[in-house]
């Protein structure tokens, strides 16, 4: 169902390239109206990219973790069928990835990536179900996390605020019309 | 190790331009023979409403509406009928759950009275309980193309299955 929305994401996505990082660049920051991103950009013959994203349309408390390789033939559209895994030292994460042209990406919880941060990592290796795809360094992550972080909050808190007026301007409408109903004390 | 999030359709928006988070107008597509008609909201559930045309449907309309706030999950008992409806038209299907989603097929006749009624605030109700109310500024002329992309579909179907002509001149 709703392959067609899909597509019409992607077609969106064409015009992300010019607030996406490009070429070597350190970790830095996008706010933009509604939409958080964190990226860094490698001098690699691949011109990698690292790229967070937290925008209305990755679930609430989730991150899109993108990367990216000019040389790497992956296609919109494809299957990956192995999961694909973020790992530094002891820290990992893991998530089914989806495909767009020269990208995958990863839903990954923010909490996740917070503690990621917190272990202030030095390295990534991440990998497609045995195969590694690509090791890169991320000095400097954890130095320009807090500057991502209040976009984050700021972006809740738009979130919250736009809830109450939808709230206000429809009160008849329930946020989720399929919650369980909480019974009444002494029923 | 954590099994994490399974990655969805709404990743593949990497750094979509804000502008675009705001409004997505109605759009129609035909993918592989299937028609699609849909709008996503810039509401914090990320309503959409989609409409779905295929040859399996049978001269129905798969409806639509999903919304990420929604506890509703695939294989969930849900009264219907579910309702798409105004002060002064309705359509109605009986309704089957998904994922944040519920939805039902509906005639094809009874959707077309209801966009040349040209609706503006459209309530989705399933049985007499109110899901949403939305605006839907734009979706009777967006509706055309939609329309144009069933007739195309009918039509080809048709030339499909009707018998080969004979030669009015051969042996």
């Amino acid at each position: 169902m709703f392959t067609f929305l899909l597509a019409s994401a992607l077609v969106a996505s064409a015009a992300s390239a010019q607030t996406a990082p490009t070429g070597a660049r350190e970790w830095h920051e996008h706010d933009t109206s509604g939409q958080c991103m964190y990226g860094h950009g490698y001098a690699d013959s691949g011109r990698t990219e690292i790229v967070l994203i937290q925008n209305r349309l990755v679930p609430p408390g989730h991150l899109a973790w993108g990367l990216k390789n000019d040389n790497w033939s992956v296609k919109a559209g494809d299957v990956i069928g192995e999961p694909v895994m973020v790992r530094s030292g002891a820290f990992s994460m893991i998530g089914n990835a989806l495909a767009m042209d020269h990208r995958l990406f990863v839903i990954v919880p923010t909490e996740e990536v917070r503690k990621f941060a917190a272990s202030i990592p030095s390295e990534v290796v991440v990998s497609k179900g045995n195969q590694v795809l690509t090791r890169l360094s991320v000095s400097g992550f954890s130095a320009g996390w807090a500057g991502f972080t209040r976009c984050l909050a700021n972006a809740d808190a738009e979130r919250a605020r736009q809830r109450t007026q939808e709230q206000q301007a429809n009160p008849d409408v329930p946020v989720d019309p399929f919650a369980p109903v909480p019974t009444q004390p002494g029923a | 190790m954590k099994v994490l999030y399974t990655a969805t359709m709404l990743v593949a928006l990497s750094g979509i331009p804000a502008k675009a988070q705001s409004a997505m107008p109605w759009k129609a597509t035909e993918v592989n023979g299937q028609c699609n008609y849909m709008k996503m909201f810039a509401d914090t559930g990320l309503t959409t409403v989609g409409f779905q045309s295929n040859a399996a449907l049978d001269g129905k309309v798969f409806t639509a509406i999903t919304n990420r706030n929604w506890s509703v999950a695939a294989g969930d008992q849900i009264i219907g009928p579910l309702m798409i409806q105004t002060d002064t038209v309705s359509a109605e299907g009986v309704p089957v759950a998904g994922a944040h989603l519920v939805g039902a097929a509906i005639p094809v006749d009874m959707l077309t009275r209801f966009v040349k009624a040209d609706p503006r605030t459209v309530e989705f109700r399933l049985g007499s309980k109110l899901l949403a109310r939305l605006d839907f500024i734009g979706f009777k002329s967006g509706w055309t193309a939609f329309a144009a992309c069933m007739a195309k579909s009918t039509t080809a179907g048709a030339e499909q299955t009707s018998p080969p002509k004979a030669k009015p001149f051969g042996n």
